[in-house]
């Protein structure tokens, strides 16, 4: 993910920067991303590489090829012309629009992924994550079916990296700082906060999560008034989701205590 | 028909640790036929098992079921002839999914997996009507998550998921050893009463001689990675354990030095 | 309940944050890619040319600093968070951090810092009188003053050989540099390519007797392989110079480097105008000058080249 999201602001800034219609530079950010998540998927089933290592591998091999993308650590987009330039046609301030359109996109893909993961097949890719033995005889094919998963994620990992150049208006190799464990921290809290019963509660959550991890970096820069000071923001943050995180099992053992000692 | 020819299965061939599991299995088992197999720790019963789920790959002979030799196949393309069911509750159901989607997942056994959702209705009333039979109220629990069910009941719902489909031949993995006695005493009755339902040629692996001759039709005993002694019909009618290890004992008698196996 | 309850207690943070200002405090707001002693020191040198011009932080200058530690993502929610709270300056620390300002706002003042090509990574259309809102301090590399050095160090330079690998971008770019700048100075550049480090001794060797010294760009190929141009230097009398100061303490006589406080204090300056009602649009970018850079001098390397380095070369090295 740290190289997938990266690679995919690094193909939409290099193709729009070189004329390419940004809707298709979006495309081919996802296909890239695509590529690299069955390159790792490669490396760990076929290979037999530990899947930590794989992506790790992955992840590094991403940095030089970003580089080489974009032919320079950074490239700007301010001038050009993006997926999101119509927007700016719409009788709404910029801080109203963006959020919105990318409201339409989150909605949209996750009404997809509620889909596709109800299908036979996302449900075998769901089966194999929960347990590979029972998938395989069960006739799943689980390293396809890795592939596919992987490939996908990644293909909307690199989206996220494209959407990101297209409204920061710049791609830097250095922009994937991190966002593993973004993701996975917006994962967690989101499932520790609504606790995912269904699909499309699960993905609720993970946007959820997502928006939460964000509040929880804008409160830490906006606690100045704590004696708190900008190196202490990823401390600040990582506090904070521990808060949001441990409320549920509080609140439940509370509420287990007033019921009494049931268990 | 299950032919199982000359079939050797060997560990770390070549390494330190190498270790002949099976020395060459002579086995046949007609259609319908529901086989008991029983032997000591490292008889070999289990790698039979998983030699014909795919799980342990030949070394030498040959796997064939229905006259297919399967012997070079992986797990997930023998899925289509092979349903099995494993000794830990937890390795046969995925538990964080439900009930409802677990069996969805065993009704596509085998079978391509396409974008139609894996859920309907009609197949929703087909669970339904598969799991009542078990008497344990979970077909209205469809939506569950298959987590919450105790070991005897995730039993259970695998017999059925394992018989959902047809298939050439269903395996049994010791599936009542984690269970306790009256979990298990449930879990046997179900299995004797689907197979018999199903028809399905069966091969259980069991610890217990007792069940071994208390179901199926056929019981054979693994030692020392063969088969040992393979008893049917009129012979296994009436035998009880002590019989059992006794004609056991007079196949054997040259080689029976350490009876300890038949402890276990 | 708990989102809810995060969502007040941000707005509660939010309401701290956007407290009323003193009316005569002026307010800047400085964002920073990540910690690195070099952009550090760039931000103390802000701070320290504010307040030599009377802006004093946590007195007569309201001051915020954010750090993205290292995260694209947190970078743009800094700027997000300075935007709306319209500070009368914000001064934007390496390139990403700058471009994150540069995309949320066009009214707000915006001082960069340490950013090595403002015109490529489209913070403003051009380095004089940029226009808009937009104005700063660049750390790109100033190869005329490498070359002005090499001058005062020898005397009397006529020809100066540069090594390069013609693979690496960088490397082109300063090495095109160096020619133009070398053309306005009076000075001719003869390349000598390396394409692996292993070509980088004949590639000296092919300079002795063409050139009057040898300038070694910030190529990694031939700076991973200096010393085999020491060693050629040593041998036939030929002085060597590097870009980057790391490679004086291997061999080479001289180079000159950023110094990171000075082109903050640089930048500082630029915010103090602009604080005083200078419009940015009206301020020219400004490029390395020798007050911004630091003089490091290896003797020994000299003498062992055969040079006479003059004392008041001497005297400008720290």
């Amino acid at each position: 993910m740290d190289g997938s999201f990266p690679l995919g602001a690094a193909v939409t800034a290099a193709l729009i920067t070189s004329g390419v219609d940004p809707w298709i530079s979006m495309l081919a950010a996802m296909i890239a991303g695509a590529a690299a998540g069955a390159v790792t998927a490669f490396l760990n089933v076929r290979l037999g590489i530990l899947h930590l290592l794989a992506s790790i591998l992955t992840m590094i091999a991403l940095y030089s090829i970003n580089l080489r993308v974009m032919g320079a650590p950074n490239v700007a987009l301010f001038s050009e012309a993006t997926a999101l330039t119509p927007l700016e046609a719409l009788p709404l301030p910029a801080f109203q629009s963006k959020p919105l359109a990318f409201l339409v996109a989150i909605a949209v893909i996750a009404i997809g992924l509620n889909w596709f993961l109800r299908t036979e097949t996302g449900l075998a890719m769901r089966a194999i994550g929960a347990n590979p033995r029972m998938a395989r005889a069960q006739g799943a094919r689980v390293g396809l079916l890795i592939g596919m998963g992987m490939a996908l994620s990644n293909a909307l990992v690199a989206l996220g990296g494209s959407l990101f150049a297209q409204s920061q208006g710049f791609a830097d190799v250095t922009l994937g700082v991190g966002t593993i464990v973004v993701g996975l921290a917006a994962v967690i809290v989101g499932e520790a906060i609504l606790p995912p019963k269904r699909i499309w509660i699960a993905l609720l959550a993970c946007i959820i999560g997502s928006i939460i991890y964000r509040f929880a970096i804008q409160l830490a820069l906006s606690a100045d008034w704590l004696g708190l000071e900008a190196q202490d923001l990823n401390l600040a943050t990582a506090i904070l989701i521990v808060l949001a995180m441990s409320a549920p099992s509080v609140r439940a053992k509370l509420g287990a205590r007033r019921r009494g000692p049931a268990r | 028909m299950i032919v199982i020819d000359s079939l050797e299965v060997v560990f770390d061939a070549g390494g330190a640790l190498e270790k002949i599991a099976l020395k060459g299995v002579e086995l046949t088992i007609n259609e319908g036929e529901f086989v008991t197999v029983i032997g000591g720790n490292g008889a070999g019963k289990s790698t039979l098992l998983n030699a014909l789920s795919g799980e342990a790959a030949a070394s030498s002979g040959r796997v064939l079921i229905d006259g297919e030799n399967v012997t070079s196949w992986s797990v997930d393309r023998r899925a289509g002839l092979v349903s099995r069911i494993f000794q830990d509750p937890m390795a046969g159901v995925c538990e964080t999914l439900s009930i409802a989607e677990n069996l969805a997942l065993a009704s596509a056994r085998g079978r391509v997996r396409g974008l139609s959702l894996a859920l309907n209705n009609r197949l929703r009333t087909e669970f339904q009507d598969r799991i009542a039979p078990l008497g344990l109220g979970l077909e209205d629990r469809l939506d569950d998550r298959i987590g919450l069910l105790s070991g005897g009941q995730r039993q259970a719902v695998c017999l059925v998921m394992a018989t959902l489909r047809p298939a050439k031949i269903l395996l049994l993995d010791e599936h009542t050893a984690a269970l306790d006695p009256r979990a298990a005493a449930f879990v046997i009755e179900q299995t004797k009463e689907i197979v018999a339902q199903t028809g399905m040629t069966t091969l259980m692996v069991t610890h217990s001689m007792a069940q071994a001759l208390d179901c199926g039709s056929r019981t054979i005993m693994m030692d020392q990675g063969r088969v040992a002694l393979d008893v049917a019909g009129a012979q296994r009618a009436g035998l009880t354990p002590s019989g059992l290890v006794a004609l056991f004992n007079q196949s054997n008698a040259d080689r029976l030095d350490d009876d300890s196996l038949l402890n276990a | 309940m708990k989102p809810l309850l995060l969502l007040s207690a941000a707005g509660l943070a939010f309401a701290f944050s956007a407290a009323p200002v003193m009316a005569e405090n002026k307010s800047v707001a400085i964002t920073q890619i990540v910690e690195h002693p070099a952009l550090d020191a760039a931000r103390k040198g802000v701070q320290d040319a504010l307040a030599a011009d009377g802006f004093t932080v946590g007195d007569t200058l309201d001051w915020t600093y954010e750090s993205a530690q290292g995260n694209g993502a947190t970078a743009a929610q800094i700027a997000n968070k300075f935007v709306g709270e319209e500070p009368d300056v914000i001064v934007a620390i390496a390139t990403p951090s700058a471009q994150a300002v540069v995309a949320k706002t066009s009214d707000i003042p915006i001082v960069f810092s340490a950013v090595t090509d403002p015109i490529a990574a489209k913070l403003v259309p051009q380095a004089e009188k940029p226009g808009g809102n937009v104005t700063g301090v660049s750390d790109l590399t100033p190869v005329g003053l490498h070359l002005s050095m090499i001058d005062d160090a020898v005397g009397g330079v006529e020809k100066i050989g540069v090594i390069y690998n013609p693979g690496e971008a960088n490397s082109q770019v300063l090495v095109d540099l160096a020619k133009s700048e070398a053309a306005q100075l009076g000075y001719e550049i003869v390349e000598a390519g390396a394409p692996r480090s292993a070509d980088v001794k004949a590639a000296a060797e092919s300079l002795v007797g063409k050139v009057d010294a040898i300038y070694v760009p910030t190529d990694n190929t031939v700076v991973s392989a200096f010393e085999s141009v020491v060693r050629v230097g040593e041998q036939a009398k030929l002085p060597v110079f590097a870009g980057d100061t790391d490679s004086v303490s291997r061999g080479a006589i001289a180079a000159l480097g950023f110094d990171y406080y000075q082109v903050g204090y640089k930048t500082g300056e630029v915010v103090a105008r602009i604080l005083k009602g200078e419009n940015p649009g009206d301020i020219d970018v400004q490029y390395a000058s020798l007050g911004m850079m630091s003089l490091v001098v290896n003797k020994e390397a000299a003498e062992k080249m055969g040079v006479e380095l003059p004392e008041e070369f001497l005297a400008k090295a720290q």
